[in-house]
């Protein structure tokens, strides 16, 4: 358990680490072992997601 | 109170003969850890088998009929509108009340039924927080009454996960193939995704407050596996011949990636309760993964329920629970017990489960109170009148799911007729929770009334037929058969016209009994002697195709009730091919193995079959007796023990057990267990009213009921010129030699039971006898009397001599009975005692019935002017 996502309250401050310690990638697409992590693994989830579509914007507004 | 963590996790329909395998593979290694440290079993479920119902058992410990949870649905407080069942109908304490009351903080997520929120010691998210309502464009509005406390509404609403927002990486692992589903034609996809998003929503919650709120309790449930296994089991390898190789290919994956899923969400909830929590797995049911899937269902409400196993999960593992350990016996109604055992709080003598104390490594001490509900203070249940404004909101789309599932009808448009439907229905499930609870009576009258309602629902009638064969009542069970039987042919008849109006209708032919309804003729056929016509349709059955393996438990019993043993044991061992989990087919298996003189043989089956329903006490008693056969005393003795502590009423368990004692040198506790007669509440006693014919039993009787007793009677036999005043009799006692199954509707009553069939009395009561006594010649007096005023010849050629010798042994052979059986107790009351000072003999046999009649009454019910018949005058 990441205790320095404890007191996250929105998903972009949300970042999920593996077992040895490094930053997880969270696929934009999602997927189940994220569900099942459960709220964190939601926020994170979504945090990737409104990233995307931000880079999305970006990218199309350029 | 005990202070310590308890995690409960609620699995719908999970069921361990799916999840061995899959353990097995290595497939779920959070379960498997879980398993290995700690203990498990199997958890019998109640009947009927419907969620709502066992879920608010589990968490009360309660039968359906104390705690009120009828159904899937209720009638809203307008008195028309449907809606799906919500707790406001609950009637005693749950876990989390109760544990409110101690202090404790209790967490609750999603439990069926929990809406609207409690305001508990605690969170409280309802079991409509999950479920999306409108399309992901519309704002999805959290119902009032979701959580507990509101002010968290807006928090816990931005965790829920709408289907729409999963993706093709959410849905592959269950359908690899998806892209192959036409999702304009087909919505299983559309359903996964609805199945998939509202338990990720559970567990979001979950997971949620499990790491930012304070908990002693936390109950999280997840309905997914039962739906998923309603939509995709039928899919799961092997594939069965009725199901079509395309949706196999599709679908035969989904069960496998639900319980992986579910094993995933296990493994998170484990981490986040720590190594110091006890945590708790369980379901309420499960649900057949093999070849006992029913290849069809019944087009009624609740047909699906036919898809669940008798058998749920249960799983415990935390400090002082033992290790790798299995439990057996296990009910639903233990859970409640068993946590307030854990949090070392009393247990209620008013719950109908007991604490699974096997599950502890170092022995517990159990403490009991009356009840829970007479407990005083704040315990966040809702008021009586709760709810009325937070559910008239309920919109259409929470019925939805239960139609979709095939739970309950489509209500329709009308509301008359959708809530009294629904009132009907909630009777039904009633009906059949009393009689799942002993309390046949209860479920006889209700399904009496149900049946004559709508006689068109057969399966009243049907199972009003099971009820009134175990009570014996084979007049009205013939007689509902055959109503039962035109109400079949009536709808077949309905259907072959409708088939013949369409334009290419083929003819579908006359009625033909099913194989369920020959089934129960057989049964009625057994109940009434005709073994060999119940055995003849059983073997006409079995020759049916398919049919073979489902007939041959029903076939064991009717051969064991005709003492072949051979034949009986090689009809149960078939039944257990079909169904080796069946703890009827395994008892069965082991009493004829005993009878064939294979004790050892007959140990193995009742073993198996304990560890399957530890809570039959026949199974036990049986055990007991093989053993004693064997003369292995000490296990024989442990097996009748626990028989008679499950039913104290089954005397031949006592009387071998006393025997063991006096055989191992322990004479002392030998003379204990005969003397110290069990003390059984009045309500379990039946009081018997007996004597030779007309020595007074139904002037007894008369004063009786008089005085306050409840008659078991018929009325069957009208009052005449012999007895102006009526006999109370009920024409069940004439079967007694036969079966006296019927005496467990006779407890709390008074029943007239003639002196010759007293030995006939089943050991497994206790009885309170008042026997009346009579001058010999007066009775023979009386009775000559009585034939001659039926006799159109006239007194002198009804009376017959020989009767007197054999009267007198009769009374001796009464006498003999109540010596040997300390499970009755037996006061002689003189009739001309009675007669001359009626109050003395009525205080007296008030005393031996508890005390708790009103003797002046009794007394005053006497009549003397019916004392015709005396010694002194001419029999004749």
């Amino acid at each position: 358990m990441d205790k320095r996502n404890k007191a996250a309250k929105h998903p972009e401050d949300v970042i999920l680490h593996s077992p040895d310690g490094k930053v997880f990638d969270v696929p934009v697409e999602g997927s189940l072992s994220l569900l099942a992590l459960g709220y964190k693994g939601l926020m994170a989830w979504r945090a990737k997601r409104i990233a995307a579509a931000k880079d999305m914007e970006g990218h199309f507004s350029k | 109170m005990n202070k310590c963590k308890v995690l409960v996790v609620g699995w719908d329909a999970a069921d361990w003969k799916a999840i061995d395998p899959l353990m097995d593979q290595g497939l779920m290694p959070n379960l498997e850890r879980m398993v290995n440290s700690g203990v498990r079993g199997r958890m019998a479920t109640l009947d009927p088998p419907l969620s709502p119902m066992l879920w608010t058992s589990i968490a009360t410990g309660k039968r359906p009929y104390k705690h009120g949870i009828l159904g899937f649905t209720e009638v809203g407080p307008d008195g028309k509108t449907v809606r799906p069942v919500t707790n406001v109908h609950r009637k005693v304490k749950a876990i989390w009340n109760i544990l409110t009351q101690e202090g404790a903080k209790t967490n609750v997520v999603g439990w069926w039924p929990s809406h609207p929120a409690e305001p508990i010691n605690g969170i409280m998210v309802s079991n409509f927080y999950q479920r999306a309502n409108r399309p992901m464009n519309e704002p999805w509005v959290m119902r009032k009454g979701t959580v507990h406390p509101e002010s968290m509404n807006a928090h816990f609403g931005a965790l829920r996960i709408h289907p729409a927002e999963l993706t093709a990486a959410h849905i592959a692992p269950f359908v690899p193939d998806f892209a192959k589903v036409d999702q304009d034609k087909e919505k299983s996809l559309e359903n996964l995704a609805r199945v998939i998003a509202d338990c990720s929503t559970v567990q979001a919650a979950g997971t949620w407050i499990l790491e930012h709120e304070p908990w002693d309790l936390a109950c999280i449930y997840f309905d997914a596996i039962d739906h998923f296994a309603h939509g995709f089991m039928k899919y799961n390898p092997p594939r069965r011949d009725h199901i079509p190789e395309r949706e196999y290919e599709l679908y035969k994956g989904v069960m496998t990636a639900a319980y992986r899923f579910h094993d995933l969400m296990l493994g998170r909830l484990l981490e986040l309760a720590g190594d110091d929590a006890t945590v708790m797995l369980i379901s309420d049911h499960g649900f057949h993964p093999d070849h006992l899937r029913p290849k069809s269902l019944p087009k009624e409400p609740a047909g699906p329920a036919r898809e669940h196993s008798p058998f749920g999960i249960f799983c415990l593992k935390g400090p002082g629970i033992k290790k790798d350990a299995l439990i057996h016996g296990a009910s639903l109604l233990d859970i409640t017990p068993t946590l307030l055992t854990l949090f070392d709080l009393p247990v209620a003598r008013d719950m109908d489960g007991k604490p699974l104390l096997d599950v502890f490594e170092e022995p517990h001490e159990l403490r009991v109170i009356d009840s829970w509900e007479d407990v005083e203070g704040e315990c966040g249940m809702h008021p009586r009148d709760a709810g009325k404004e937070v559910l008239s909101e309920m919109d259409h789309e929470s019925l939805e799911q239960l139609v979709e599932l095939g739970y309950i009808d489509d209500p329709g448009k009308d509301p008359d007729k959708a809530s009294m439907h629904t009132v009907r229905e909630n009777r039904y499930y009633l009906a059949k929770a009393y009689i799942d609870g002993g309390k046949a009576r209860e479920g006889r009258d209700l399904l009496r009334d149900l049946f004559n309602e709508a006689p068109d629902q057969t399966r009243y009638g049907t199972d009003l037929i099971r009820v009134l064969l175990g009570s014996l009542e084979l007049s009205e069970a013939r007689s509902t058969y055959v109503k039962v039987l035109a109400e079949l042919e009536k709808a077949h008849e309905k259907r072959r016209a409708e088939q013949l109006a369409k334009p290419e209708g083929a003819d579908i032919g006359s009625y033909l009994r099913d194989a369920s309804t020959l089934g129960l003729e057989s049964a009625l056929f057994l109940a009434e002697g005709n073994t060999a016509r119940a055995l003849a349709i059983l073997e006409q059955l079995e020759a049916r195709p398919g049919m073979s393996e489902v007939v041959q438990l029903r076939k064991g019993n009717v051969l064991m009730k005709m003492d072949q043993w051979d034949s009986a044991l090689n009809a149960f061992q078939k039944a257990m091919v079909h169904d080796p989990q069946n703890p009827r087919a395994l008892h069965g298996a082991g009493v004829s193995e005993m009878k064939r003189g294979n004790a050892e043989a007959a140990i193995g089956y009742l073993h198996d079959a304990l560890a399957l329903r530890f809570d039959m006490p026949h199974i036990h008693y049986h055990l007991g007796e093989a053993y004693f056969r064997l003369q292995q005393y000490e296990e024989a003795l442990q097996a009748f023990t626990v028989c008679l502590r499950m039913s104290p009423g089954i005397e031949r368990a006592r009387r071998r057990s006393a025997a063991i004692l006096e055989i191992l040198g322990r004479p002392e506790e030998a003379a204990e267990l005969t003397s110290t007669a069990h003390v059984i509440p009045d309500e379990e006693v039946i009081t018997i009213v007996s004597g030779l014919p007309r020595s007074g039993t139904s002037m007894m009787m008369q004063a009786l009921v008089a005085g306050g007793a409840k008659p078991f009677t018929d009325e069957k036999r009208a009052p005449d010129e012999s007895n102006p005043k009526g006999y109370l009799e009920h024409s069940a006692v004439k079967g007694l030699a036969k079966d006296g199954r019927f005496l467990a509707l006779a407890k709390g009553h008074v029943v007239k039971v003639v002196a010759p069939l007293l030995p006939m009395l089943p050991p497994r009561f206790r009885y309170r006898v008042v026997f009346m006594d009579r001058d010999i010649h007066e009775v023979l007096g009386s009775q000559d009397q009585m034939l001659g005023r039926r006799s159109k010849k006239g007194p002198k050629e009804a009376f017959r001599m020989g009767l007197h010798d054999a009267y007198q042994k009769q009374l001796a052979k009464a006498e003999t009975w109540q010596a040997n059986h300390p499970n009755v107790e037996m006061i002689h009351v003189p009739y001309a005692c009675v007669i001359a000072d009626p109050l003395t003999e009525m205080r007296r046999v008030n005393e031996l019935l508890g005390g708790k009649l009103d003797p002046d009454a009794m007394a005053a019910a006497v009549d003397p002017d019916l004392y015709r018949t005396r010694s002194s005058e001419p029999a004749n």
